[in-house]
């Protein structure tokens, strides 16, 4: 990493992450208010549907951005270092590609809690607004926008109406 | 048509089906209910006040495209059958029952056309009452295919149940 920070070039300007900061999992986006706990232990402890599906979400959303934080370290090392050109053997070896490394792992290991969580997701039963609002969160990430534009269109549509009911600020003439 | 019912096999089970009720949309098994529900399919206007009612009558023409396409793939199937013998030359007009298969095509393709037309006027935000949600979510679910998203697809369908559990208690949940 500290090769990287000393490079003048434009991948020399990636946001910085600690490898701390990439082993515990925490992002700019994850540990902000929508974070529902820390990566790691215990997994999912909750037993709160809502708070399932938002950790669904703030794992999926870690994903993303590894992924995206992967693409960019190693289009550095493609760059700076013939990344592609070199044998699987020397890319092991690359004290610079340690980055790349850990991103990977750490990708492994927030995919396979995602995805071992959404199993546990329940498809209904729920009992509050919130938990239906935050079940169609889980839906509108599950769904590619560039698949089903209208139906995503339309699941977005639709959880930000629950999510107005539930602040009040929709007059409600279905039920109260 | 009397080739299929004079055959003793599952074809023979079909409900039969004039030129005129395809084109018409209903099928002699259905006709009385597919006739109100077109009737009340045709009661449907921009200036209705149910705002549940545009997502239904897409529903409704939806389903209606479904049972023609699995009424088409059935029917596919029995001519290729039947006409194995029929020497290539002989044009599709020739076929026994090709006519209707020709006829469904071209019903499918006209009410592609109304369901087409009904989905631009779909809002996709700001429902106002549960069981505009509750349509709005339904439309949802027809859309996406579910093998390729069983569990959006579930999620869709079990949030749609519970809208419609609530609904028929006649309440909304605590938050």
């Amino acid at each position: 990493m500290g090769s990287r920070q000393q490079t003048e070039g434009e991948r020399a300007r990636l946001p910085q992450l600690s490898r701390r900061a990439m082993l515990v999992g925490t992002s700019a986006a994850a540990s902000g208010a929508g974070a529902s706990a820390p990566l790691g232990a215990g997994a999912h402890p909750f037993t709160d549907p809502t708070r399932l599906y938002k950790h669904w979400v703030a794992l999926d959303r870690e994903v993303e951005r590894l992924l995206l934080r992967w693409g960019d370290v190693e289009g550095w090392l493609i760059g700076e270092h013939n990344w592609c050109r070199l044998s699987e053997a020397e890319q092991a070896v690359l004290p610079e590609a340690q980055v790349l490394r850990e991103v990977d792992e750490l990708l492994k290991r927030v995919m396979g809690a995602r995805d071992s969580l959404l199993d546990k997701l329940p498809s209904r039963g729920a009992t509050t607004l919130n938990a239906v609002a935050a079940r169609l969160g889980v839906v509108e990430r599950l769904l590619y926008w560039e698949d089903h534009p209208e139906a995503h269109a339309m699941i977005v549509g639709s959880r930000r109406d629950l999510t107005a009911i539930l602040a009040g600020a929709r007059p409600w003439n279905g039920l109260s | 048509m009397s080739s299929r019912h004079s055959k003793d096999d599952g074809w023979t089970s079909l409900p039969a089906v004039s030129r005129r009720a395809v084109i018409g949309g209903g099928s002699a098994a259905t006709a009385a209910p597919r006739a109100s529900a077109a009737a009340r399919l045709a009661a449907i206007s921009a200036a209705s006040t149910d705002p549940a009612k545009p997502y239904k009558a897409w529903l409704y023409i939806d389903a209606k495209i479904s049972r023609l396409r699995r009424r088409w793939a059935r029917l596919e199937a029995y001519l290729s059958n039947e006409t194995r013998a029929i020497r290539p030359s002989a044009g599709p007009n020739s076929l026994p029952r090709a006519l209707e298969l020709r006829d469904i095509d071209g019903m499918m393709d006209l009410l592609s056309e109304r369901r087409a037309a009904l989905f631009e006027a779909l809002p996709v935000r700001g429902a106002a009452t549960l069981e505009e949600l509750i349509a709005r979510l339904a439309v949802a679910e027809r859309l996406i295919w579910n093998d390729n998203h069983m569990e959006a697809s579930a999620m869709i369908c079990g949030t749609r149940q519970d809208l419609v559990s609530w609904l028929e208690r006649g309440r909304l949940p605590g938050r």
